[in-house]
């Protein structure tokens, strides 16, 4: 008798999938709004998790501790020299002087990063042997450039071509063009992200560039592990107001609070996809209502009882709903893997208003599937409630009087 | 207020579950005061009533996991939030009580809608008018809409309340102090040892609800329950599994604090749950095996005593319930040996240098870095002092060891090391070191672990320190 | 088999049944429909219910079906008085039981045939393998083998009927009620339809049909004859 039970419901799954292929044009509308809400929704998810984890990762690899100078409370350039006062306490491995500008190379905005000479304290290899991000970059000469594949491509760039930037003098004409070479282009696989839009030039050049010799825009610390607090604490007391200290949990604050503005477009489009889901997806699961209630009065006739039929209705919800979700999942693998979530992506990434040259980083993990499992769940079973109920409440005799016939 | 994409979806789960939960309690309002059945063959309410509590149950119990994952996603935005418990501080009383109430709900309803079910097969099998069902309707019906409205503006208040910016304890502060509820309990039970003794207890209980659960659930599929001299042991295993069901909930509860969520989480003095649930791979199998075996008995056992008219059907779903949930307590049982056996984070990290054993990811680990750059990794303090110190030793320019509160790596100048009168459990023998990344910490495990705070031992033994 | 109920048993028995129905506007009066009927129909014979349109016969099919209670009178089944059993109950009897032959075929649209007959297995437990093979071996009987996978709409008129016959048939019920099961079938598919539900009937089912075939008028043991509610031989026996 329990196997019959389970049997039945076996059963009952398979006539409920073979309702799904029948009633092909509800599934089909059902199929589309559930998919026009999910697939964004799944491939954000995706993509804000793969570049969150990625700038993390970046994080993690980067400085310990960011120097900057402090002038009225906003970060400004600091001396050079600030380096080897940096250097000298215990507990520093390396400290790197950085110089970044922001550039505009016919309406394209670019950042232009140099990274000056390492002081090293004691060793340039890191305790756990690794080297850092910085270290991996194409070495340059002044005069040469290293350029981002967002903008090699944009301007066709290769190794060997000549790039002519449009820069400030002090001169009366205020604005120069310099000629660069561009001797290699920014390809790491461990950060297309960030320095698509980048551009690295020699540290020397930065500073006649930007007309700040001797100075660097923050000097970047790496610490021995554990001793980031007492290091920030002792640069506070030997720098004083003047510098500003940032650790690497601040760094990441500062992260999430711009990521989470960035991402709040999707916010919207899922507060509006949930709010308009339920009663269009009623309205789609209501199509052929009249036939349904037919159906169901000569299944009644038959001996179905009434569970029956809304426990075979709710299967059939839930099985478009578990079709929809897992389409979903199919269709934004592909949508990320072959074409980089564009254009979602701009939303999430600043200045990535074309397709990028590269795979954005995406990880679909298990929760952001579940959440879109979770979400076709509920809009399914809730449209599918009211036409469940009309459907299942009709009286079986009339179709024997012509009622429902 | 605090807003991403699970916690959008979890209100909406809150609103659909609240609309349908005064749709059906306006239903049933109909239903109960209507004073003549109605012309047969008429649409029931009690059928509306069924299906919409059938999909607010379904739609409860995916927004379970779902709050949790809520709750997740605030994190970052709580200040001194490490977890799902420092969130939870923001709405203390909301938090806790909405935890509280939703396993209540689901065995509630879900208890409901099996009686419902098998009544309708009694109803089917019986001739005669619709039986009665005093428990389902009169009880279950009125509590479960009751606290499925409570849970849904339950959850909204709580999400709704969630603020950025406003700074909370973390987990550390109230699950590591030594004199934790879940270490009182037992301690006060069992005495200094109890650690001990949890994991074997929770096995115990959780056996003798298996073994109800399977003997009750397999009589009751063979039909054994009809028979006279079985329908006092009926009423007895049913009497008996409410309160086994709560002492295996109590016993996992405390061991997973004081067992598992250290082993699992790598944090010998973390013993946070949020933790275990969130940050380790065993956790979410723990809990999702651990709340289905205790409802699926649950309602086996609700099914079981409301099985008193000997009907066919009724004792067969309840043994199936049953079956179930017994079965699911031994997958339950299965899942923390495992995890307690292999606890202690992920990846194989190779073997150690000094006593070969197989590395994992614990905080006792130890990296060596040569003045060349060659790294060595050492299961514990011990073997990498051992390797230093002996014939032909090792030269260390670095030496990483782990904050055993965190987990943390930390230069082994920066960190503060306490020497325990006894032995870690689990490590090569002589290892009596641990390390902290805080002074404050390890001055209290220096009172616990009945040792001293020493010097940094690799200070003396050729490293060059800063 | 579902059924087995040995030939001559009483199979459904209505004793004086009157059928109101509510009315269509609140408070007008109710429609009454039926009016004092009986009927009986044993297991093994064919009982035929004939009568102008508005009559009731439809209404007394539901009633022996038991997809009404009535509004006055007793309806007992196998023996046992239904009339005031619950919904469930009566529901489970015709699940076993009862097969219905529509006038309109009924059959869902889209759907195979086999999947149409397997309907009544569905709910009984059989597993998809089990129904279909029951379901393909029934349509064979009635000629349409080739058919099995052909759905409802690419099925002529008499091919949908026989399928809806197969339908009713599937579960080998005691008791077979058909409205006008020959109203649209052609003249092979009418023989076919006739010579399977006297077959089921030499097999002891019962067969309560509402129709004015003469094939039936000539097979059927009992013969109820009925009329408009109002004129005063409503439920006149023959």
């Amino acid at each position: 008798m329990v196997a019959r039970r389970w049997t039945a419901l076996v059963s009952l799954l398979g006539m409920a999938s073979s309702n799904v292929l029948r009633f092909r044009l509800r599934t089909a509308v059902v199929l589309l709004c559930l998919l026009s809400a999910a697939v964004p929704l799944l491939t954000a998810l995706a993509m804000q998790e793969g570049l969150k984890n990625h700038a993390l990762a970046m994080l993690e690899a980067g400085p310990d501790l960011l120097v900057a100078g402090d002038d009225f409370g906003r970060p400004c350039a600091v001396p050079l020299s600030w380096a080897e006062i940096v250097r000298d306490i215990p507990g520093v491995v390396q400290v790197l002087p950085r110089a970044v500008g922001r550039v505009s190379i016919e309406d394209l905005p670019a950042l232009l990063v140099g990274i000056g000479p390492s002081l090293a304290s004691e060793d340039l290899a890191r305790q756990d042997g690794s080297a850092h991000p910085e270290q991996t970059l194409p070495s340059l000469e002044p005069g040469q450039l290293a350029v981002g594949l967002a903008i090699a491509r944009h301007f066709g760039l290769d190794v060997g071509d000549t790039l002519q930037l449009l820069l400030p003098t002090e001169g009366p004409e205020r604005f120069r063009y310099h000629s660069f070479e561009v001797v290699a282009l920014l390809d790491s696989p461990e950060s297309p992200v960030w320095s698509a839009g980048l551009i690295l030039a020699h540290f020397e050049d930065l500073q006649l560039i930007f007309l700040r010799e001797d100075m660097a825009t923050e000097l970047m610390v790496y610490c021995r592990e554990g001793y980031e607090e007492r290091i920030a604490r002792l640069l506070s007391e030997r720098l004083g107001s003047r510098a500003k200290i940032q650790d690497r949990s601040m760094m990441e604050g500062y992260f999430h609070g711009g990521f989470d503005r960035r991402s709040g477009a999707f916010l919207v489009y899922i507060l509006a996809a949930l709010m308009i889901s339920v009663p269009v997806l009623a309205l789609a699961a209501g199509h052929g209502l009249s036939s349904r209630r037919r159906e169901v009065a000569v299944m009644k006739c038959m001996g179905w009882e009434t569970w029956e039929i809304l426990l075979l209705q709710m299967l059939e919800s839930i099985l478009t709903a578990v079709i929809g979700a897992s389409v979903a999942v199919i269709i934004s693998l592909a949508w990320l893997k072959f074409g980089s979530g564009w254009p979602l992506s701009r939303f999430l990434m600043p200045g990535a208003e074309e397709l990028p040259p590269f795979q954005l980083p995406y990880i679909m993990s298990w929760t952001p599937v579940l959440l879109v499992y979770v979400f076709s769940l509920s809009v399914s079973a809730g449209g599918a409630v009211a036409s469940a109920w009309l459907a299942a409440s009709v009286e079986p005799g009339k179709v024997l009087l012509g009622g429902e016939g | 207020m605090i807003l991403t994409h699970p916690i959008l979806l979890s209100l909406f789960l809150a609103g659909l579950g609240l609309v349908l939960a005064l749709l059906a309690s306006a239903a049933w309002l109909r239903l109960a005061l209507r004073p003549v059945p109605k012309e047969e063959g008429a649409p029931d309410e009690a059928y509306l009533v069924f299906l919409l509590l059938l999909t607010a149950f379904g739609l409860r119990v995916l927004a379970w996991p779902l709050s949790y994952i809520a709750l997740d996603s605030a994190v970052p935005h709580v200040a001194g939030a490490m977890c799902i418990y420092g969130v939870t501080r923001l709405v203390p009383l909301w938090a806790n009580l909405l935890q509280g109430l939703r396993p209540l709900l689901l065995l509630a309803l879900g208890g409901w809608i099996a009686l419902r079910l098998t009544s309708s097969a009694r109803e089917r099998c019986t001739p005669g008018g619709t039986p009665r069902r005093p428990l389902a309707e009169r009880v279950l019906l009125p509590l479960s809409l009751t606290l499925l409205v409570l849970d849904c503006l339950l959850e909204f208040a709580v999400l709704l309340s969630l603020r950025p910016g406003i700074p909370v304890y973390c987990c550390g502060s109230v699950y590591d102090l030594p004199d934790r509820f879940s270490a009182l309990l037992p301690g006060s039970l069992f005495g200094a040892q109890h650690a001990h003794l949890l994991l074997p207890i929770l096995h115990v209980c959780g056996l003798l609800c298996a073994l109800v659960c399977l003997i009750a659930g397999v009589a009751a599929l063979r039909g054994r329950w009809l028979t006279h001299p079985w329908r006092r042991l009926r009423t007895a295993a049913s009497l008996l599994l409410l309160p086994l069901l709560l002492a295996f909930v109590a016993a996992a509860s405390i061991a997973g604090m004081e067992v598992m969520a250290p082993r699992l989480t790598g944090l010998p003095f973390h013993h946070c749950l949020y933790c275990l649930l969130g940050k380790t791979a065993a956790g979410p199998w723990m809990a999702v095996s651990l709340a289905a075996a205790v409802l699926l008995s649950a309602w086996g056992a609700l099914l079981l005593r409301e099985g008193r008219g000997a009907v066919e059907g009724t004792n067969r779903s309840a043994g199936l319930l049953l079956v179930s949930g017994g079965l699911l307590v031994l997958i339950f049982l299965a899942v923390t040996a495992f995890g307690a056996h292999n606890g202690g984070g992920g990846g194989d990290l190779g073997r150690c240098s000094s006593c070969n054993a197989r590395l994992y990811d614990t905080v006792y680990l130890v990296e060596l870095v040569a003045g060349q750059g060659e790294k060595s990794l050492f299961c514990s303090v011990g073997c990498a002092l051992e390797q230093i110190r002996g014939p032909g030793g090792k030269t260390a320019a670095w030496v990483t060891v782990r904050d055993e509160f965190t987990g943390k790596r930390l230069d082994s100048g920066a960190a503060f090391f306490v020497e325990a009168a006894s032995e870690i459990t689990g490590l090569p023998e002589g290892n009596r070191w641990h390390a902290y990344q805080y002074l404050e910490n390890a001055h209290i495990m220096a009172f616990e672990l009945d040792g001293n705070i020493v010097s940094d031992p690799f200070g003396a033994s050729g490293k060059e320190d800063n | 088999m579902m059924g087995g109920i040995a030939p001559g048993k009483e199979l459904v028995r209505l004793q004086g049944v009157t059928k109101t129905f509510p009315p269509p506007v609140s408070g007008a009066p109710g429609v009454r429909v039926l009016d004092e009927v009986d009927l009986v129909v044993h297991g093994g014979e064919l009982a035929l219910v004939q009568g102008c349109s508005g009559s009731g016969k439809s209404t007394l099919l539901g009633l022996a079906g038991l997809l009404w209670r009535p509004t006055r009178g007793r309806v007992f089944f196998l023996g046992q008085e239904v009339s005031d059993d619950s919904s469930a109950y009566r529901n489970r009897l015709r699940r076993i039981h009862v097969g219905f032959i529509f006038q309109n075929y009924h059959l869902f649209e889209r759907m195979p045939a086999w999947e149409s007959v397997a309907l009544p297995l569905r709910v009984l437990g059989f597993s998809g393998a089990e129904c279909r093979r029951r379901a393909e071996e029934l349509l064979a009987r009635l000629d349409l083998e080739g058919r099995a996978n052909h759905r409802s709409e690419q099925l002529s008129g008499g091919e949908q009927q026989r399928v809806a016959v197969a339908r009713a048939l599937s579960t080998a019920p005691d008791l077979v009620i058909a409205d006008e099961p020959l109203s649209n079938a052609d003249p092979r598919s009418a023989e076919l339809i006739v010579s399977l539900l006297i077959m089921g009937c030499s097999s002891g089912s019962g067969l309560l049909v509402a129709s004015h075939d003469q094939r039936f008028r000539n097979l059927a043991a009992r013969r109820l004859e009925l009329t408009i509610p109002d004129a005063a031989q409503n439920g006149d026996f023959r």
